[in-house]
């Protein structure tokens, strides 16, 4: 009787609060619907790895380790960055990048807006961290789940639990990050100002050039950042190609899925009470807010300076959307521009930048990879 | 903050120069790349 009661006798209060915080990200993604294909799991995944003894992760037992499946699949889809990488083929397939390429300038708003990576990464090291966990934390700042959990799996696999709530959950809080910041940093007038859409078709040839030629830059230049840019620019060409349909379509919907599934679960999995309960899981969910802050601001700023030089002037919130969280920071730039003006359509500028800032994010991310190792 | 801390914050300032200015030179050529596409391969109606 005493062996079938252990796991409930051994729950210790570290454990119990892990699951509040479980059960706080499973209301999150149900009730309030925020990225709820990845915090469903990962507060399934963390109830699964704090039961006392659970068969669900590794446990040690007479000396010799039992495997459990969710540490098996850290083992072999996060520690080897598979998983990431694969999420990048099903980005790849559902991202259009026609309104980047009908505007290219809007490429360099997703530079603007990683400024937040490297401002949080400092932050990080004045707050007592390694430079390894600094550049794990600074990248929540790439508003990019797959690149924060890349990155995080390569420098600080230890700090991947909280460094994937806090680039979930403010990629899910972009709504109410975003427009105090954007409001504070521009006038009405300048969010109402108009861009004029000349939306030129672009041909089918450049669309799928386009992915080949950047993995071969990007890879060239930074071969770090290959697998990054290559596996999102793979599922790219899957959809441009135009003869690979089912292919491409498996990628965004069987692929996204069941990764997706797997991916929440193993991190959730990471989330034991003695990792997670820890006074430096505050410090990075307070240091990603910042990353949102810096990111969003750099992007406003960087639009305001380039508007000096620029005979036609952009609406400065446009740089706010170089933000990698796609699509909900073109749909909130959208919005503010409405609410300053209801005739000013700004979406698929916003959609611009955003998709640059996906791309964006990703060279940041491969960058980091190949600076700090 | 010890020696070494500091030593850290000076190479984290370091990188970040390197990366921002890496970003910007990464997006600045791909938009060159996509101008130049562009024009070597243009729409064609039908």
């Amino acid at each position: 009787m005493q062996e079938l009661l252990s796991g409930l006798t051994s729950i210790s209060a570290g454990q119990g609060a892990m699951f509040v915080i479980a059960g706080l990200l499973i209301w999150l993604a149900i009730a309030k619907e925020y990225e709820p294909t990845l915090l469903l799991p990962m507060g399934f995944g963390a109830i699964l790895a704090n039961i006392p003894f659970s068969a669900a992760i590794d446990q040690m037992t007479g000396g010799q380790v039992t495997e459990g499946p969710l540490s098996l699949l850290f083992r072999m889809g996060i520690a080897t960055e598979l998983f990431p990488l694969l999420i990048f083929i099903a980005i790849g397939a559902m991202i259009d990048f026609t309104p980047l390429l009908q505007q290219p300038i809007l490429l360099l708003f997703g530079a603007a807006a990683q400024v937040g990576i490297f401002l949080t990464m400092g932050l990080a090291a004045l707050g007592g961290f390694s430079l390894k966990e600094a550049a794990s934390i600074g990248v929540i700042g790439a508003a990019d789940g797959p690149t924060s959990i890349y990155v995080a799996a390569k420098f600080a696999p230890h700090l991947l639990g909280p460094i994937s709530v806090a680039a979930y959950s403010y990629m899910a809080l972009v709504p109410i990050i975003q427009p105090p910041v954007i409001k504070a940093l521009t006038t009405r007038r300048e969010r109402a100002r108009k861009m004029e859409l000349h939306p030129h078709p672009v041909s089918r040839k450049a669309r799928i050039i386009f992915p080949i030629l950047l993995t071969l830059l990007a890879g060239l230049l930074v071969p770090m950042a290959a697998g990054l840019i290559g596996f999102l620019m793979f599922g790219n060409l899957l959809r441009e190609a135009g003869v690979v349909e089912r292919l491409a379509k498996g990628a965004q919907n069987e692929l996204a899925n069941l990764v997706t599934i797997l991916l929440g679960i193993t991190i959730g999995a990471t989330m034991t009470a003695a990792e997670f309960l820890q006074t430096k899981t505050l410090l990075i969910m307070g240091m990603g807010l910042a990353a949102f802050v810096f990111d969003t601001a750099g992007g406003v700023i960087f639009a305001k300076v380039l508007n000096l030089f620029l005979v036609r002037k952009v609406n400065p919130m446009i740089g706010a959307c170089g933000i990698s969280a796609f699509p909900m920071s073109a749909r909130v730039i959208h919005k503010l521009g409405q609410e300053a003006d209801p005739q000013n359509i700004l979406l698929m500028h916003a959609v611009g930048a955003n998709v640059g800032g996906q791309i964006g994010s990703v060279i940041a991310g491969g960058l980091l990879l190949a600076l700090v190792s | 903050m010890d020696g070494e801390q500091w030593e850290i914050v000076r190479q984290t300032i370091d990188i970040s120069l390197n990366g921002m200015a890496g970003v910007f030179i990464f997006m600045g050529l791909f938009t060159g790349v996509i101008v130049v596409l562009l024009k070597v391969f243009p729409h064609r109606e039908g």
